[in-house]
């Protein structure tokens, strides 16, 4: 495919527009400079052009300013009307939005009612439940003699002798109980199973052999 | 009536802070309690016993439950054995119990809550006289499973305790 030749008229109008890259003027400054009938063919565009320059700014000097401002007032118009044409149609109201809609009249009323619900359930809530105690002193089965807290986790303050019913639980079973942590102090000591038919038992075995200082083992 | 923007906005979030708060507490309210949280309460049985190296093997009725333990390998130094007191103990969370035991000896249980499905447990054995404990221990037991601690002197033989705890209704 050839390209569409460019004749030197249709390049001296790109000249004169100024619409040639550096090299392409100084080509045509070339050709202006040995070539008569080309410079004269430039001189008649030139000629033409400031006519056409002339006449077009006459006619806009008939014009009054008025007619510019109704001009760009209606341009303004077609520009807006073109932007909300081109604006994406508005989403669908989100489910929030349908709700509030449904609940808009009734809202008061609603939140009022929500409320007092709130507050009954509670209410009814607390009434239904047993109070929690709040002694938080240990049950004690006897009471032989003056008892020395001795758990350091949750502090003893007055052991109050109470009487428990017998207790029945069913026979032993499970697993071998997991140690946490043991501490024997002043003695030493050891842990064992004994696996039976029904479960498994953990012992702790207490040494009575003193040993030295304090003798710990955490697992 | 007519509504400005910033009503519109307003009404989404106030009814959420006016509704859920009474949903949630509602729910909660209704849920059945084996369902809300880990276990609030056991019931422990305490076993002292005396093993001594003196007798016919013959195990008492009343400590046939540990038959099998006391038939062990690891008891077969003691040929008697005597319960000297059984105590019952129910323990809640953060209310600890005690077991002050006839022979001078106090074991105290706390329930610590539950490790799967294990009760977790505090236990502290005083021996008369002292001031520290023989044995401090944290241990995770099954429900109604068995923790024995013993093997100190006392009287003619060894004293054990056999502990016990199972799970209460709350």
């Amino acid at each position: 495919m050839t390209e569409p030749t460019v004749t030197l008229e249709q390049r001296l109008h790109a000249f004169l527009d100024g619409e040639l890259s550096a090299p392409e003027r100084a080509e045509i400054e070339q050709i202006l400079a040995r070539d008569a009938q080309a410079r004269a063919y430039l001189d008649g565009l030139r000629l033409l052009q400031r006519a056409v320059v002339a006449g077009l700014e006459a006619e806009a000097d008939r014009v009054p300013e008025a007619r510019f401002e109704q001009i760009w007032d209606e341009i303004d118009r077609t520009l807006d009307r073109d932007l909300r044409l081109q604006k994406a149609p508005e989403p669908p109201p989100s489910l929030w939005a349908r709700i509030g809609a449904a609940l808009r009249p009734r809202f008061v009323p609603l939140a009022a009612a929500a409320g007092v619900a709130a507050v009954a359930l509670v209410t009814w809530s607390s009434l239904g439940t047993a109070p929690a105690p709040t002694n938080n002193e240990p049950l004690v089965a006897s009471n032989p003699a003056p008892v020395k807290p001795v758990l350091e986790d949750t502090p003893i303050a007055v052991a109050v002798p109470v009487e428990e019913p017998p207790l029945e639980l069913p026979a032993p079973n499970g697993g071998p109980a997991q140690i946490k942590r043991i501490e024997w102090s002043g003695k030493a000591g050891r842990i064992s199973e004994i696996e039976g038919k029904r479960n498994t038992t953990t012992v702790i075995w207490i040494s009575d052999d003193e040993t030295s200082g304090s003798s710990e083992r955490s697992l | 009536m007519k509504y400005t923007l910033h009503t519109k906005r307003l009404l989404a979030p106030t009814l959420a802070a006016v509704l859920l708060p009474g949903l949630a507490v509602g729910g909660v309210s209704l849920l059945p309690d084996e369902a809300r949280a880990e276990v609030k309460a056991v019931a422990c049985k305490v076993t002292a016993f005396l093993a001594q190296k003196d007798g016919d093997g013959t195990i008492p009725a009343n400590l046939k439950f540990l038959e099998e333990q006391l038939r062990d390998d690891q008891f077969a130094a003691f040929k008697g054995f005597r319960l000297l007191e059984t105590k019952a103990l129910r323990l809640g969370l953060d209310k600890p119990g005690l077991a002050a035991l006839k022979s001078g000896y106090q074991l105290k249980l706390n329930l610590l809550g539950e490790e799967g499905a294990k009760l977790k447990l505090h236990a502290n054995l005083l021996a008369p006289g002292r001031d520290t404990p023989l044995v401090d221990t944290v241990y995770a037991s099954d429900d109604n499973g068995l923790l024995m601690v013993g093997g100190v002197r006392h009287l003619e033989g060894k004293i054990f305790f056999a502990i016990q705890c199972g799970k209460q209704p709350s």
